[in-house]
């Protein structure tokens, strides 16, 4: 061989290295991206049971109950689920359904049904 | 060998080795993934069975003088921990589709047992769970006819 140049072995060990490094960066991207997911998934989820169980202690108290809460989400309430982001939970209360903006919300109980709307 | 030279092989068999790792960590990482998913689904059911049982011991439901054609939500106080024979009754003999889905528990069966001082208030609705079910139990202690008891409710899958 003369000088600057390179064996067919080398580039061979050379493409091997670069598909390994490919594969790598795949994995680490995929597990980067899956964790990203859950974590707004578990976000969501907290949500949306915080909420819920705020709706059913409103239906459980009965007529005059009022509770206000800070919500970061959009919700949408139907008579049965309510939905923040990609998460829904179910709960067990007569409600008039709705879809609300994030901030501030009232849930109020004066006829037995359960209201909820932005402030 | 001369200084400062690698041997191909050798940092290839290492590379394949650190992929093989990483390889362990992404299965790794999936199962605890899909371990937050059940976990997920007991609090799920846990959350849920707490939820009813609370609604038919301290709601009256809606509306609140509820018949089985009228209800939309069934709840058995006539107050706070004080149930009432007559709804009871109804919700005794609803059908038991129908009761799940008043309850707004699509997914899962429930059981209901009311034990009292006094035996003849005793009841038991709903669908029996089985050993290789995944159940929640939830007690209250009640009221029925002035007669001290215990209602015991059972959401399982």
């Amino acid at each position: 061989m003369t000088k600057g140049q390179v064996t067919v072995e080398t580039m061979i060990m050379i493409t091997i290295l670069l598909f390994f490094f490919i594969v790598s960066l795949g994995i680490l991207g995929q597990i980067n991206w899956s964790q990203q997911v859950l974590e707004s998934q578990a976000r969501e989820w907290n949500e949306c049971n915080r909420i819920a169980g705020i709706i059913q202690e409103v239906f459980v108290q009965g007529p005059g109950t009022q509770i206000q809460f800070q919500s970061e989400n959009d919700l949408d309430v139907s008579n049965t689920f309510l939905y923040v982001g990609e998460m829904d939970c179910g709960f067990a209360a007569a409600v008039q359904p709705v879809s609300l903006t994030s901030g501030s919300i009232l849930v109020s109980n004066s006829t037995g049904r359960v209201i909820l709307q932005n402030e | 060998m001369n200084k400062g030279q690698i041997i191909s092989i050798d940092l290839t068999l290492s590379i394949m080795v650190f992929v093989l790792l990483l390889g362990f960590l992404y299965f790794s990482w999936q199962s605890n993934v899909s371990g937050w998913e059940q976990q997920r689904h007991s609090l799920e059911l846990e959350e849920k069975a707490m939820q009813q049982a609370r609604n038919l011991v301290e709601s009256s439901g809606f509306p609140a003088n509820w018949t089985p054609i009228t209800v939309e939500v069934i709840g058995l106080a006539i107050q706070p921990n004080v149930l009432s024979m007559e709804k009871i009754g109804f919700f005794a003999n609803m059908d038991y589709n129908m009761a799940r889905e008043k309850m707004n528990i699509f997914n899962y069966n429930f059981r209901i047992e009311i034990t009292s001082t006094n035996p003849t208030l005793d009841q038991n609705i709903g669908a029996q769970p089985s050993a290789s079910n995944q159940v929640s139990t939830i007690e209250h202690q009640i009221l029925i006819e002035g007669e001290h008891a215990v209602l015991r409710f059972q959401l399982f899958r």
